[in-house]
């Protein structure tokens, strides 16, 4: 299915954009999934139209939880995600190695990276949201 | 720690990316008779999980086998109260053998709390000998290079 990253830094190298996401952005340049950056408002974002795609929640370098999201956005996104990979620690490219396999057999994703503060909260918004989704809490 | 809580229809899918010999442990989390745990190489603390059984995976075998550790490659303190904490502990040492897998779902199953270490065989004695101190006799099988796999 094609599909244009959402926002072209993604795709930029290690110290401007971490690279552990790379078996996920090889699957979004090569055109396979889409690709949503969600970032804390005042940025506001819109729901991919297409699937299967990969929705990487920023929330790490200065965590502020769910609540500073868009949260009826984020609400939509996340329902839709088959798969979400909650990470507590700084993420490696082993977990977006799982994931790319994931996303390749035809399943949506949501990486929320995030910290141990508000790591809890995440879980609890996630198991609310989306209840039926295949979680992995890291 | 990475904790996993896949839906039934997920459980292919995550063993497609685990690998197949995952499958009988992502299928009782699926639907949840045990809680499935991965641990890769960190130095950072972790938990032991909670909710019983669980089933830890310490992954000691990253894809260049000169980055396996051993039991340096974890914090210590934690990998000790794991072992405590665990009924039963299997040490990988070679290629992948799904019957060990199959063998801690079925513990699991039954309510034992496990613990697989997959390492690299120049760890293995380093493993067996750590195993043997901070938690005596729980060390059930052993699979080293050479061998299919042996109860201990």
């Amino acid at each position: 299915m094609a599909s244009v990253p959402a926002d072209h830094r993604a795709c930029l190298p290690e110290g401007v954009r971490p690279k552990f996401r790379l078996p996920v952005l090889r699957l979004v340049c090569e055109g396979s999934i889409g690709l949503v950056l969600i970032r804390p408002q005042p940025e506001h974002f819109r729901p991919p139209s297409i699937a299967p795609f990969v929705a990487i929640v920023e929330d790490r370098l200065v965590s502020r939880g769910p609540d500073a999201f868009d949260l009826p956005a984020l609400r939509v996104v996340t329902r839709r995600a088959q798969g979400i990979m909650v990470l507590t620690r700084r993420p490696t490219i082993r977990d977006y190695a799982l994931m790319a396999s994931v996303i390749s057999a035809g399943v949506t994703v949501m990486m929320i990276e995030t910290g141990h503060v508000h790591g809890q909260d995440w879980r609890d918004f996630v198991h609310a949201t989306a209840p039926t989704a295949s979680i992995i809490v890291r | 720690m990475n904790l996993f809580f896949p839906t039934p229809a997920m459980v292919s899918v995550f063993a497609g990316g685990l690998g197949n010999h995952m499958r009988p442990l992502l299928a009782l989390a699926a639907h949840r008779k045990c809680l499935l745990a991965l641990q890769d190489q960190e130095r950072a603390p972790f938990t032991v999980p909670s909710a019983r059984p669980w089933v830890v995976i310490i992954g000691d075998d990253p894809a260049d086998p000169e980055t396996s550790l051993g039991p340096q490659g974890f914090h210590t303190g934690s990998l000790a109260a794991l072992m405590r904490a665990a009924t039963d502990v299997t040490i990988i040492a070679c290629e992948i053998i799904p019957e060990l897998y199959e063998r801690q779902a079925v513990l699991a199953a039954e309510g034992v709390s496990g613990v697989i270490i997959e390492t690299r065989p120049q760890h293995a004695d380093a493993w067996m000998a750590f195993v043997a101190i901070v938690a005596p006799g729980k060390m059930r099988m052993a699979a080293l290079l050479g061998s299919k796999s042996g109860a201990a």
